[in-house]
């Protein structure tokens, strides 16, 4: 026997003298034990868990949502008082059976056209229908249901039951049958409920018995609270006239002064339309009126018996009135007389205009009632009310008869009154629906004093009267 | 408790199994580390990380083969990563003489045990004990060795010439000082 066959021999099954337990108590440490298994796995679980949720986000709802455009998304009830959340979706990719994804651009168009419901689709539009269970039928599973309440009143094949209707990207592997008949129903569904919320929300024509068609109202239609925005400009006319003469040989002399102001207004407005057509209106106006312009005339008519003179001077204004005026006269002849007007002039009318700085801020509360005419897009309101003035301001001069220029609001002896501002407010709109939430308008108004706002003992009685134009944007806030 | 139970008990990392393996057959493994270790202490170092090597990759142990063989696989391994590979140029030289050495006759070694032999073959340069452990006793062919170290065949053959010859010098020495 060589060497090697005796090392061989002796030491292929020998034992070394080895402390086991020594071994153990230093590795013991560093091997895998089955809590770190434990571990390992919930974190495994744990990556996983996230992924398949991410997954279950991105498929199909995110995927939904990132790459393609939600069409329908309505919640509906059946008479089991059964919730859905049907939603009707354009999408894009779709996993074809080889796991290659594939681009495809579908189209899904649900368009009322002779008073039926049409669709136009590809097969590879995908609807999701997810029944909401009541709790006592609490299940994970997407079970079958009837939208027979839905399909009543459409005119397309009838496809009450939706079987294997889950929230899936359907696949090419999909059965074309089975494939098909998803889609059918699922479309039908969606249909069902555009046209329910049709009815529910506005007018619609609805099928008789006898084939006739007649318009109904639904009853359920509820009141559209809006809110917007408005800016508006104006012009106010300020009419001035004289309660007596003046007591001096040319008593009609002042007759009358007119100013003109330029407004600007902001409003925020809130409506209140009706499904009857009427609304009711109110919120606040900011109104600046700037005064720019005055003009006074001044007629001289003669005495009763006098005989008009040619040659006569035109009276001259008054001092108060000719401040900072530049006046023109002219005779101003009685036609009605016959002969030669130009021979016989029965007065004289001075005239002229001048800057008058006045800068005059109000806050008004509008308080109106109105109608909306038409049941389109484009309708035409009418309204009236009333503008409350809750606050004033005033900086500048103002003129009156026989006084002094005097600041307004410092003034004790002002002909005017302090709470006068209530104004008549008339206004015709022309309302245009850009969609169901904003609404755009373009109005005319007319504002007038029903009073005087001068004061009972004033020397003379002053009206307003302003008119303007609007646009504004009107935001539906019902929804 | 069979050598299955316990397999599979250290494939769902229980402690108690993975124990059982270690005190079971930590003594023949030792063995085969010390074959191949210069002293017992790096032995048993590399036994330690053979053993995590060991449980670390008991799952992927399929019952096919023997698993006394695919541990003794893993020491070996695990021995003949920690060793310096440049030892195969580096222990040549010097070692001339030993060549041509008359063979040894039976009664030299015919009395020597399992720990005198192992004490033999630790006394073996790196690179020599490698190539005559896995040749004389693991059974290893010249091209198996130079794939498994990587040498060149030649060098292994060289390795395991110049390893017998040592060998014989030091079973010469220790016959000499016997009779003496």
């Amino acid at each position: 026997m060589s060497f090697e066959e005796h090392i061989n021999r002796n030491l292929k099954n020998y034992q070394s003298d080895v402390d086991p337990n020594l071994i153990w108590e230093n590795i013991a440490s560093e091997i895998p034990s089955e809590n770190e298994k434990k571990r390992r796995f919930f974190f495994i679980f744990l990556i996983f868990g996230a992924l398949a949720f991410g997954t279950s986000h991105l498929s199909p709802d995110t995927i939904h949502g990132s790459s393609a455009s939600l069409v329908i998304n309505e919640r509906v009830s059946d008479s089991d008082n059964n919730k859905y959340i049907i939603k009707g979706f354009q999408t894009f990719p779709l996993r074809t059976k080889d796991n290659q994804f594939e681009i495809i651009n579908p189209t899904l168009s649900i368009q009322k056209q002779n008073n039926t419901l049409k669709s136009n689709t590809t097969k590879h539009n995908i609807v999701q229908v997810i029944r909401q269970a009541p709790k006592a039928d609490a299940s994970p599973s997407y079970g079958n249901y009837l939208i027979e309440n839905y399909s009543q009143t459409k005119k397309i094949p009838k496809q009450n039951t939706i079987t294997a209707i889950e929230p899936e990207i359907i696949n090419h592997n999909t059965k074309q049958k089975e494939r098909e008949t998803f889609e059918l129903a699922a479309i039908d569904m969606v249909m069902a409920t555009v046209e329910m919320k049709e009815r529910r929300e506005k007018k619609i024509v609805a099928q008789e018995d006898n084939g006739d068609t007649k318009e109904s109202t639904n009853k359920n239609k509820k009141a559209e609270f809006f809110g917007g925005v408005t800016f508006g400009w104006g012009s106010t006319k300020n009419s001035i006239s004289s309660k007596s003469p003046i007591g001096n040989s040319y008593a009609n002399e002042l007759s009358e002064i007119n100013t003109r102001s330029f407004i600007k207004d902001y409003s925020a407005d809130l409506q209140i339309r009706f499904p009857s057509g009427f609304f009711v209106k109110s919120g606040i106006i900011f109104q600046e009126t700037s005064t720019k312009y005055i003009s006074a005339e001044k007629e001289h008519t003669p005495y009763s018996g006098e005989t008009p003179e040619l040659d006569r001077t035109p009276p001259s204004p008054d001092e108060d009135i000719s401040k900072g005026m530049t006046f023109s006269s002219k005779p101003k002849y009685q036609n009605s007389q016959g002969s030669n007007p130009k021979d016989t002039p029965s007065s004289y009318t001075s005239s002229g205009s001048s800057p008058l700085p006045l800068l005059s801020k109000q806050v008004s509360l509008p308080i109106s009632v109105g109608y909306l005419f038409g049941k389109g897009k484009l309708k035409m309101g009418i309204e009236t009310g009333l503008l409350i003035n809750i606050v004033t301001k005033c900086d500048g001069d103002f003129y009156f008869p026989n006084r002094k220029f005097s600041k307004i609001e410092k003034n004790s002896a002002s002909p005017y009154k302090k709470n006068q501002l209530l104004k008549f407010n008339n206004q015709i709109s022309i309302v245009y629906d850009i969609n169901d939430k904003i609404s755009f308008n373009l109005s005319g108004n007319y504002r007038f004093n029903p009073f005087s706002i001068t004061k009972k003992d004033a020397s003379f009685v002053q009206k307003q009267q302003s008119g303007g134009a609007s646009i504004g944007m009107m935001f539906n806030l019902s929804n | 408790m069979t050598e299955a139970e316990i397999i599979k008990g250290c494939q769902k990392c229980k402690a108690q199994f993975q124990k059982e393996l270690v005190v079971r057959y930590s003594p023949m493994l030792m063995t085969v580390s010390r074959r191949y270790s210069r002293d017992n202490e790096t032995a048993k170092d590399n036994l330690q990380e053979a053993f995590i090597k060991i449980f670390r990759y008991i799952g992927k142990y399929k019952p096919t083969g023997s698993f006394t063989a695919w541990m003794r696989r893993i020491v070996i391994n695990t021995s003949l990563q920690s060793l310096d590979k440049s030892c195969f140029k580096r222990e040549i030289s010097g070692l001339d003489e030993l060549q041509n050495q008359p063979s040894t006759p039976p009664e030299a070694y015919s009395h020597l045990g399992a720990e005198e032999l192992l004490d033999l073959i630790q006394q073996l340069p790196n690179g020599f004990r490698q190539v005559f452990n896995l040749n004389i006793l693991e059974g290893y062919n010249h091209r198996e060795i130079s794939e498994l170290l990587g040498i060149t065949e030649s060098t292994s053959r060289s390795q395991l010439l110049r390893a017998r010859n040592y060998l014989k010098k030091m079973l010469a020495k220790r016959d000499n000082r016997i009779r003496v």
